[in-house]
């Protein structure tokens, strides 16, 4: 088991299973980072591209479950290489949009990538999402497209970004996303005994 | 030099003398003249906003911009200054700064236009109102000119150039004094190659020229060579015209409003250009929180700017007219005015140059310490020094000038 771990944590990610038998995978991220993937959902290897050309860790994770062959949910999980400056995590997570402009920069490139005429769903704002704020911004997409859940947050002055993507158009959205979201663990004594 | 051919001089073009023109002389046409005659130092303002202004603009935005990149516990330093300027221009991002820059350069696009209409604007503060009659009168040892309550004859030798815009030929005096604007529309068509090449002959050509008369045996006479402080003292007057001082001091509150909402309005209009601009309703909050940083802190910057340029107006202006002065005196010659007053009007002679004033062409008079302003048509002054005059002539003057200005 160890031996997988490494190998994994080796390109810069582990997924294995903590409980032999039970559902639950632990997604495991540079930095000491972790979390836990819901049931149905796997890292798609395929979009696993550990640098990218802006130098940051991209995981793409997709939702196989029955109900995601009409939401064909998926999220990606973005790590900057470079930390957040700042005095501690909730200043750092607010600097990131303190600047007006930025905001407007931020609300734009999530219309962008969801689709055109798309709205935004729920206004970017700090939230708190299981034991961490995170800054969220949602939006709604046309017909026949996805709709978006773009959420950031610092984690020991890691920064960590999740966009989710899903085809549902009811009230409830992207519960799978959010879960992941809720689990998000650091275990930097971990990831420096791994190293 | 048997052999060398003898190169023919150009013979003077035919023109029958003397050549008389007559035209209604404008507010537009005495603006292009004296815009002409201050285009040098027009030109180096102009220059300026591009050398000084544009560079200083990029410095301190780069500073701003640096401000958090310092050694800790480092001394009073420009990256000091540059948390200061942060407080207004750090946060600006890259484009803005080039819409700024812009701004700049759209501000030297239109400067001639903006001269043109300041210098309007004096013209009618010193009392241009309605167009004149003027009559140009050219003849083979000058060009006279006639307007109903002066006459000037300036030799072709006191004239440095012929100048030519698009619809005035301008005799170009060698100093500011005065540009005479000729407007084309008074030359009849068809003759004016003629007269541009026989101008281009004489103008500048040493001539010899008779002495001017002798003045009358009862005129007041006397001479007085122009200092720098003369040329001040009517600079700083002019700028003290009621006029020209309520137009200064709402420019200033203009350019206070103009600065102010630059920033707001570039953003605005921005938004409203790009193609894939967020919604109203997503927009204007994040507007509304930029207004501390893009309208407020910069219109109190810019507003104590102007409290300070409106508090400091004065010693200013006294500058601006100590050093106009200097500049003034450098650019004119050096030969003394004589002045041959009576009760017929106002002679000056410089040289072999003359103007004569009848008293009713004389519309304001200004007593200064050591001056008398006198204003005549066409927007123009006869700066008369009191040190010219002993205390009986001055008194002589006096009593002239009260009898014979209406506004004196």
């Amino acid at each position: 088991m160890k031996v997988v771990a490494a190998s994994v944590i080796a390109a810069g990610l582990t997924l294995s299973a903590l409980q032999a038998g039970a559902q639950e995978r632990v997604l495991r991220m540079d930095d000491g980072l972790q979390l836990t993937l819901p049931e149905g959902w796997r890292l798609d290897e395929a979009g696993d591209d550990r640098f990218d050309a802006t130098g940051r860790r991209r995981v793409h994770l997709v939702c196989e479950t029955h109900a995601c062959k009409h939401t064909q949910e998926t999220c990606t999980f973005v790590l900057r290489a470079k930390p957040v400056a700042g005095a501690n995590d909730a200043a750092r997570l607010a600097d990131l949009y303190e600047a007006p402009l930025t905001r407007y920069a931020r609300l734009k490139s999530v219309l962008k990538s969801t689709s055109k005429d798309a709205e935004i769903r729920q206004d970017l704002a700090i939230r708190r999402i299981g034991d961490r704020d995170w800054y969220v911004v949602e939006t709604d997409a046309r017909h026949n497209y996805k709709s978006g859940y773009f959420a950031e947050t610092v984690i020991d002055g890691t920064y960590l970004g999740a966009i989710c993507k899903t085809c549902e158009t009811g009230e409830i959205r992207h519960q799978g996303g959010q879960k992941m979201l809720m689990s998000l663990k650091s275990d930097k004594a971990r990831s420096a005994a791994l190293r | 030099m048997t052999g060398v051919p003898k190169i023919a001089a150009r013979p003077a073009p035919a023109l029958t003398l003397p050549l008389a023109f007559e035209t209604q002389l404008t507010l537009a046409d005495v603006t292009e003249a004296s815009l002409l005659a201050n285009a040098p130092l027009i030109r180096s303002n102009r220059r300026r906003l591009l050398t000084i202004g544009l560079p200083s603009l990029w410095f301190f935005a780069i500073l701003g911009a640096f401000a958090g990149w310092r050694p800790a516990r480092s001394p009073l330093s420009f990256a000091q200054l540059g948390d200061f300027l942060a407080i207004f221009i750090g946060d600006i991002p890259f484009y803005l700064l080039l819409v700024i820059s812009a701004g700049v350069v759209l501000w030297w696009l239109i400067h001639p236009w903006r001269m043109r209409r300041l210098m309007q604007k004096a013209l009618r503060a010193a009392g241009f109102e309605t167009p004149i009659l003027l009559r140009y009168v050219i003849e083979a040892d000058g060009l006279t000119t006639r307007e109903p309550q002066r006459e000037s004859f300036t030799p072709w030798s006191h004239i440095s150039r012929l100048d030519e815009g698009r619809d005035h030929l301008f005799f170009v005096l060698p100093s500011q004094e005065e540009t005479v604007a000729l407007p084309k529309r008074a030359i009849p068509a068809g003759q004016i190659d003629s007269l541009r090449g026989w101008l281009g002959q004489w103008i500048g050509v040493a001539q010899l020229l008779p002495e001017p008369p002798a003045p009358p045996d009862n005129a007041l006479s006397f001479e007085v060579a122009m200092e720098p402080k003369d040329w001040a003292a009517h600079v700083a007057w002019y700028q003290d015209l009621p006029e020209l001082r309520r137009s200064r001091r709402w420019g200033i509150v203009r350019n206070w409003l103009l600065a102010s909402l630059a920033v707001p309005v570039l953003t605005i209009a921005a938004w409203a250009l790009d193609t894939e601009r967020l919604p109203v309703s997503l927009s204007l909050p994040i507007f509304w929180d930029l207004f501390p940083s893009f309208f407020w802190k910069p219109a109190l910057a810019f507003g104590v700017l102007a409290a300070l340029r409106l508090a400091f107006d004065r010693p200013l202006m006294r500058w601006f007219a100590g050093y106009s002065g200097a500049t003034l005196y450098n650019s004119t010659s050096k030969t003394p005015n004589r002045f041959v007053v009576d009760d017929s009007g106002i002679l000056t002679v410089k040289g072999a140059a003359t103007t004569f004033v009848k008293w009713p062409g004389v519309i304001g008079l200004a007593r200064q310490p050591e001056h008398w302003l006198m204003r005549i048509s066409r927007g123009s002054t006869l700066i008369v020094p009191r040190r010219a005059l002993d205390p009986a002539q001055s008194e002589r003057l006096e009593a002239l000038c009260s009898r014979h200005i209406q506004q004196a």
